[in-house]
Formats: structure tokens, sequence, C-alpha cells
């Protein structure tokens, strides 16, 4: 017990309440966001390039809504092209959401297995996994996605697999280090002395006990996938349009800003850094409480 | 003199994310006493002693409590205020010596910043500083300490290193001293004189210590009073006689006899072990043979690094030798195939060392101890959970320990029922790898009872492994002694401790720190070994003992004795066997004894 002792600190509750309600918020949304926008996010409504309401009028707008007679106010204003700003910002968690979850549970089953394989058993085809994820993680992961995304062609489905293949190797390789440290356990070796079978003890002592750190790292890499899914759109490889999706928003407003219009690109920015901010939190308020 | 304690800990609660570690731990300590912190493996003390400092290790939190330090709440104060009183006032000592230094400041400039740091009548210039680090080196006892105060962390051995670190711990005058188990990384002979020495300076300079401990010897050699923890309280101060009269839970003295005629169980053959690292290899076994007869306790006893781990794990399998053999019941072990080792599992069984560490840390004990049932008497789910049941009830657990995980439970209840899980199957033969080092002295006599009556019961052999001559005088009927390696004697219990007849043997016998106040007298060492214990990688061509045995010749550095009879039918590893033995009484005195005989009888 040589670790180092140092003053206590009193970080960590805050990070997971903060983490969980941003987490809860977007899953929220990506659910029901579609559902409770007040406009369609894909057609125009009969405005152009309108800014939101001045904030000292929400109330009163917000109090109005209770009258069904009175048109829902544009929130976040009106882009180029006529579409809500705030109904594609709500809707878009379900293209954003679904893109980085679907990925991040593939990454995560196809490394933590092929992990948990490379850390028990040394072999040659084990040691070749290890060089294929040194190589793959190598290169910078937008440049890598965007590339097998072009190559491929646009579609969620095509995002998902460029994204499974690139977040793997962070998985294989923290299961795989865990897995190696329990491999020389007390308690897998007292389960070899009883008698426990090989593939018991992988699957029945070791797996379960290795899932701690991946499962914290889940929770940051869906953060990166959504920013690396609304990036892909933003350089015009993700999601097509109209499809509301953050990163394609503010590639179309961007060209709007030098004329003022700063709305269409602040709002579905903002919700990428906060949702981003959010899995980050989770994730490291989990590892620091189940992780290393 | 000042009638207040020199500090006093108040209902200090530690809560880390998955447990509170101490809930409401106190302890007032006496001026100018040695205090004496012992409790098993995960009941608080290193949590406790760290504490005392205001300190706690990540990801924990000091949730409740008062260290009074004079009028002043060590736990309330922060910032400048907080670092004057440590180090200058209270002073820590940690159990890893080498990890605790700079690695890039030599030993002086590093002991300098501590006294500059503190004492406003420091030596302001760096040679003044540098020569204060020097007498400190002196005043704990390091040999050449102009040299030493100019090395780094990396070039000085664990014992110098201990000392270095206890001479930085001094260098501020502390009032109040606490030493985290500082000799648990130490060989037994250096330990010994490192202890000697700090308890020494202790005295002379009034400090008051805190000294957490595992050890029953170190607890009964050098303390005054004894407090004992569990489950993260402390128990009330006691002397130290008192702590270690209430007999009960003292080992008893000797084992119930087992029969000297039954036939032999488990055989080991020339058995080497080495291991490959980096390109260099290590030999951790060498040339090792045994026999050990069906009902008989085996002890086999060295250091730590001596091999004898490797040999418990060779025997039982889990390990395979480079070369030589194991036989169990006359059946050679390397002919097994894996279903056939795994049938044999039944009858050999191994309880590790560290029972929190030996449980997986998801499943309750319950499901735990159902696997041998499972396995290797095909019982279904609620059949093994009630045998498990069973089996706690019989090594004197309350059978509802069942039901919990390993984390809730403590080193002692975790222990039994690791050695229960070790008797599920009905073993003919178990390897028992320190199995008390993690408890709590007290708890340790349990634990050899236990084994004894399930000896006596069930007629299994044990081999006991451990480094606590203590221990292995309780439980055992036979003993091995190890060192680098290599059985050095071989013997019965009364010939191993009566008439040691290895030079290494004699100086493990000698350094022993017996658990009787009573006997501190009697600690003043016989014989001393030099220096320190050679690398395994390249060892010397002759005797592995022969750089540091006083009894050595010009051709124990070239011959490589074996491990041959001696007269009394023992086996002993020493050409100079029959010489050195004939005239007991004259011992030579190590040539250049720098360390003064501490105890004045």
């Amino acid at each position: 017990m040589s670790v180092a002792v140092h003053d206590a600190p009193a970080a960590g509750d805050g990070l997971l309440k903060i983490g969980a309600i941003i987490v809860g918020l977007m899953t929220f949304l990506a659910i029901f966001g579609p559902v409770i926008a007040p406009y369609d996010p894909t057609a125009a409504t009969d405005t152009v390039s309108t800014p939101p309401p001045p904030l000292i009028d929400w109330p009163r707008l917000f109090i109005a809504q209770f009258d069904p007679e009175i048109p829902a106010p544009h929130w976040f204003g009106v882009d180029a092209a006529g579409l809500d700003v705030f109904s594609r910002t709500i809707s878009a968690p379900r293209t954003d959401l679904l893109i980085a979850l679907t990925a991040t549970a593939f990454s995560f089953v196809i490394g933590v297995t092929l992990g948990a394989l490379a850390g028990f058993f040394r072999h040659w085809s084990t040691e070749l996994l290890m060089r294929a994820s040194d190589i793959l993680q190598s290169f910078p992961v937008f440049i890598s996605a965007m590339i097998l995304v072009a190559l491929a062609g646009r579609s969620g489905v095509n995002i998902v697999l460029a994204m499974t293949l690139l977040y793997s190797p962070i998985f294989i390789r923290l299961t795989r280090a865990e897995v190696m440290s329990l491999r020389n356990r007390g308690f897998v070796e007292a389960a070899r002395a009883t008698g426990v079978s090989e593939r018991n003890i992988v699957f029945r002592y070791v797996l379960p006990n290795a899932l701690g750190p991946a499962a914290a790292q889940a929770s940051v890499t869906i953060g990166f996938a959504i920013l690396l899914t609304a990036g892909l759109s933003f350089v015009g490889a993700g999601v097509r349009p109209p499809t509301p999706e953050w990163g394609l928003m503010i590639a179309n407003g961007a060209s709007q800003i030098v004329l003022g219009d700063w709305w269409p690109s602040l709002f579905p920015g903002a919700a990428i850094s906060i949702t981003v901010f959010g899995f980050a939190s989770l994730g490291h308020a989990l590892e620091r409480r189940y992780g290393r | 003199m000042d009638a207040r304690p020199a500090i006093a800990a108040d209902n200090i609660h530690v809560a880390f994310p998955r447990a509170e570690v101490l809930r409401g731990a106190s302890l007032a300590m006496p001026r100018g006493a040695v205090v004496g912190l012992t409790g098993a493996s995960g009941s608080g003390k290193s949590t406790f002693a760290a504490a005392m400092l205001g300190l706690v290790r990540p990801p924990g939190r000091i949730t409740g409590g008062k260290v009074m330090l004079g009028d002043e709440d060590l736990l309330a104060l922060t910032g400048s205020r907080l670092r004057e009183i440590r180090g200058s006032k209270i002073s820590l000592i940690v159990q890893n010596p080498r990890a605790a230094l700079h690695p890039m400041r030599t030993i002086a400039r590093q002991i300098g910043a501590v006294s500059s740091a503190h004492e406003r009548a420091a030596p302001k210039n760096a040679d003044a500083l540098r020569r204060q680090a020097v007498d400190l080196l002196e005043l704990v006892g390091v040999n050449d300490a102009a040299r030493r105060a100019d090395a780094f962390a990396h070039e000085l051995s664990g014992g110098m290193a201990q000392r270095a670190l206890i001479a930085m711990a001094l260098a501020a005058k502390p009032e109040i001293l606490i030493a985290d188990e500082p000799t648990s990384g130490l060989d037994v002979t250096v330990a010994a004189q490192f202890l000697d020495m700090m308890a020494a300076t202790v005295k002379d300079r009034g400090v008051s210590m805190l000294l957490v401990t595992q050890e029953a010897g170190v607890l009964a050699t050098y303390c005054d009073f004894v407090a004992e923890m569990a489950d993260g309280r402390v128990g009330p101060l006691q002397e130290t006689t008192t702590y270690f009269k209430q007999g009960a839970s003292r080992p008893r003295r000797k084992p119930p006899p087992a029969a000297e005629d039954a036939e032999i169980l488990v055989r080991v053959d020339g058995l080497r072990k080495q291991f490959v690292t980096r390109g260099a290899t290590l030999t951790a076994v060498n040339d090792v043979s045994l026999a050990i007869r069906a009902g008989e306790t085996l002890g086999l006893v060295g250091e730590s690094g001596s091999g004898k781990t490797t040999v418990g794990r060779c025997i039982v399998a889990l390990e395979t030798p480079t070369s030589g053999e194991v036989s169990f019941a006359g059946e050679p072990l390397s002919a097994l195939k894996a279903p056939d080792l795994r049938r044999l599992r039944a009858k050999v069984q191994f309880v590790r060392q560290d029972p929190f560490d030996s449980f997986n840390p998801r499943w309750t004990i319950g499901r735990s101890l159902a696997e041998p049932f499972r396995i290797h008497l095909g019982s279904g789910g609620e059949e093994a959970a009630a045998k498990a049941r069973d089996l706690l009830k019989e090594v004197g657990c309350d059978a509802d320990s069942a039901d919990a995980r390993p984390r809730a439970l403590s080193a002692g209840v975790l222990q039994r029922a690791n050695i229960a899980r070790a008797m599920a199957t009905a073993p003919e033969f178990v390897v028992l790898d320190e199995p008390t080092s993690a408890l709590a002295p007290s708890a340790r006599g349990d634990i050899i009872a236990l084994l004894a009556r399930l000896q006596q019961t069930r007629g299994t052999a044990f081999l006991f492994i451990s480094h606590d001559l203590t221990t292995i005088a309780a439980a055992c009927h036979r003993i091995a002694v190890m060192y680098l390696g290599e059985i050095v004697e071989f013997g019965t219990r009364e010939q191993i401790f009566e008439t040691p007849a290895h030079p290494y043997t004699k100086a493990l016998i000698a350094a022993h720190l017996s658990d009787d106040p009573g006997e501190r007298e009697r600690h003043a060492a016989r014989l001393r070994l030099e220096g320190e214990i050679p690398s395994p990688i390249d060892l010397p061509p002759g005797c592995v003992l022969a750089s540091r045995c006083p009894y050595a010749e010009n051709r124990c550095a070239k011959e490589h004795p074996q491990l041959d009879a001696f007269a009394d039918g023992r086996r002993v590893r020493c050409l100079r066997a029959e010489d050195i033995n004939a005239q007991h009484e004259t011992i030579p005195t190590p040539s250049n004894a720098t360390e003064a005989q501490p105890h004045v009888d």
C-alpha cells in the first residue's frame, strides 16, 4: 500500500450530477425532441433570417404559449432557408445521439471481447490485433473518418461503421490492460487452484471485473462521437441536409455570420458543447468512482 | 512535563466512495512513549496513521473528527500553518522508502530542504546544511555518511534509504513520529538493526512515536503500549506486557504431534525454477528436494525473495518447474494432462496469503465457496450453497457470512473462508502460503489452532510457508530453511530452533524478535550477517551465503555445498557444518560491526 497520500479532494459528486442531468436531458430530446418541437424541423416557415426575440420578452412569450391561439415564437430565430432553429436544435439529438450511441455500443462490444482475449491469451493473432490497433490509432480520427465515409458513401450506417472501426482500439487497449492485471490477481489463481476451467476463468472471473474502466470510457467516447458526427456534417462528409443535425446547422449558418446572423450557428454550437461536456463529465466521474 | 497527550485523535471518520474505512477511531498518545498500532490488513491502520497528519489517499475524505496537537485541531487547519506543523512537530515515515525519496536530488539536499523549511535557526548556506545532513545520517547509523549524503535514492539499499528517510523525518526535530510499517520492505536481519537504531534515537530525543506494524515481535520488543485496530476503530491502549498476557489468542508454542512413520505423500526432487526477465535469467528456486508425509505439517521458512512461494506454487502446479519433478502419491505431476490435473485439484489445494485478493470481489463468499463442490462433486446450486454454509460453520465463521461480499468481511473471517474453500473437497494436502501474515497478531493463534484441528480430524498434510518464525514454531513438525532459492537446512522443529546448524539459520534465529516482552533482553543479537542479499540474477559460483557469512573460508567462495546429511539426521548445506558446530560457544563477531549492541543487559 505504498500509494502517495494527498490532501483530500472534494470534487467528483458535483461532476457526476451535472453530467447525469445533461445526459438525461439529451436522452429525453433524442426520444421526444421531434414530438415537442413547435415547428417541423425540415419544413420552411413563412419567414427567413429572423433573429430570436430579445431575452426580456421570453417570460411573456412563454406565458402566452398557454393560449393555443397564439403561434409559437421562434425562440432561437429562423435561418436563411426559413427553418426554425429551436425545432431543429432539439430534434438533432435523435440523429447525433443515435449515431454516437450505436457506434460506441459496437466499439464497446467488439473492443471488450477482443481486448479480453488479447489480454488473456498471448498468441501471434492477438499480437497482430494489437499492432493493427496501433496503426488505426496512429491516424487522426477525424481525417480517417472523413476518408472512410467519403469512400463508402454519406449515410448514417457508414458513419457508424467508420466510427466503430476507429473507436474499437480504445476499448481493446483498455480492456486488455485491465485483463492483464486481473490475470495475475489472487482470486484468479485461487479459481485455477480450485480447478475452474480456463474458459470459465475468462468469462466468469476476469471479464466481469474488467468492465469498469471500459464502461467509464464509453461515456467519454459518446461525447467524442457526437463531436465527430457533427464535425463530419460540417465538412460535408456526414448526414445529408435537411436532416436536423447540429454540425449541418452550424455549416449552413456559418455563411450567414458575416451578415450578422449569429443565431443559426450559435445555438447548435452551444448544444454540442454542453452535450460533449455532459458525457465527458459523467465518464470522468464514473471513472473516478469505479475505475482505477 | 505536560500531562496532556502528545497528540490525540478523536473520533476520526474517513470515507472512501465504496466504504467507510475509519468509523470513529480515537487514540491519545502518551508523551515520550512508543505506541504500537496493529491490526489485520484492511483494518485501517495506514489510513489512520496518515489521518493523524490530516492526510488521506484520494478519493478518500476525512469526514469527521479532530486531531488535537496542543490546543490546535490539525484537521481544522489549512495552508501554511498546517505545513508548518507537518514536519516540524509531527513527521511521517512511510512503507516504501525508495519511493518516498526524490529520485533526482541527493539525500543531503532533501534533508537540507526539510530543515531549512522548518527551522528558523537552520543554517542559511548550502555547505552548512549539508554538514547538518551528514550529522543526521551519522546519528541514524549510516556508514560513511559523508559519501552517502551525496548519493541519489537509487544508489542506496532499502535499509539505507529507510535510514535516510528517518534522518529526514528527524531533520526538523519533530515531537511526534509516525512510522507506517517502516521495516516491511527490509530483510529480517537488516530490519532488526534498523529498529534498534530507531528505538534508541526516539528514546534519546524524547520523541513520541506511533509505530504501525503487524509483527508481534516488533510490538513486543520495541513498544511501550499497544493498540489494536479492528473495523475502523482503535481498541484500548494497553501496556505491551498486558497485551501479550491475554494468552487466549496467543499462538500455541507447539503443534500436536504427527505420526512419524506415515507414508510419503508429496515428493519434490531437484526442483529448479528460472524466470527470464528482460534477457536476464533469474534463478528463483535451485535444487530443492523435499518429502512431505501424510498428516504432517512441513514448514518452509525464509525471507522475502528466498523462493519459498515459488516452491509452493510449483508443488500445486500453478507454476511449471524448469527442471526437477513434483509427485503426488507416487504420480509425477508433469505427466498429467489438463483434465487429470483439474481432477487432482480436489486432492491438492492452495491457500494464498492475502485473503482480500483471494475471492472474486463481485461474488458473495457463499458463491465462491460453492465452486469446488460444483466442480468436483457435481453438486447442484442449492446443495452446494448448503454445503458452503456448513463449511463456514466448521471453520468457526458465522454461516451468514456466506451472503457477504469479500469487502464487507474482516481479514480474519475472510482467511477462515479461504481455508474453508481449500478444505471443501477434503484434500489430502494443502499448501498454505503465509496464511497468517495478513492478520492481526492476536488473530494468528486462532488460525493456527484451526489448522491443527483440521489436521487432527481430517489427517491433511500441510506445507506451511512463512517468514515468521513464531508461527512456524507454533505450526510445524519439520522445517526447511530457504535462502536464495536453496534449502540450507532441513530438520525437525526442535533441531532447527534449539540447535541451528547452518550459519544462515543461526542468524535467522538470532534476528528473530520474540513475541514475549519478557525476552527483550535476550534479543541482543548473537550472530549478525553482513551486507545485503546478492542478486538472484548472477549467483556466486560457491556457497550463496559466502559473502555474508562470518565462518566463510576461501573454499566457500569456490565450491558449491550440497545438502548433506548431518550427524543427527537433519540435512545441512554448508561445507563447514561439522567444524563450526563442534565448538558451539565461540561465534565470531562481524569484523567491522558498526551497529552497537543496543540492549544493555
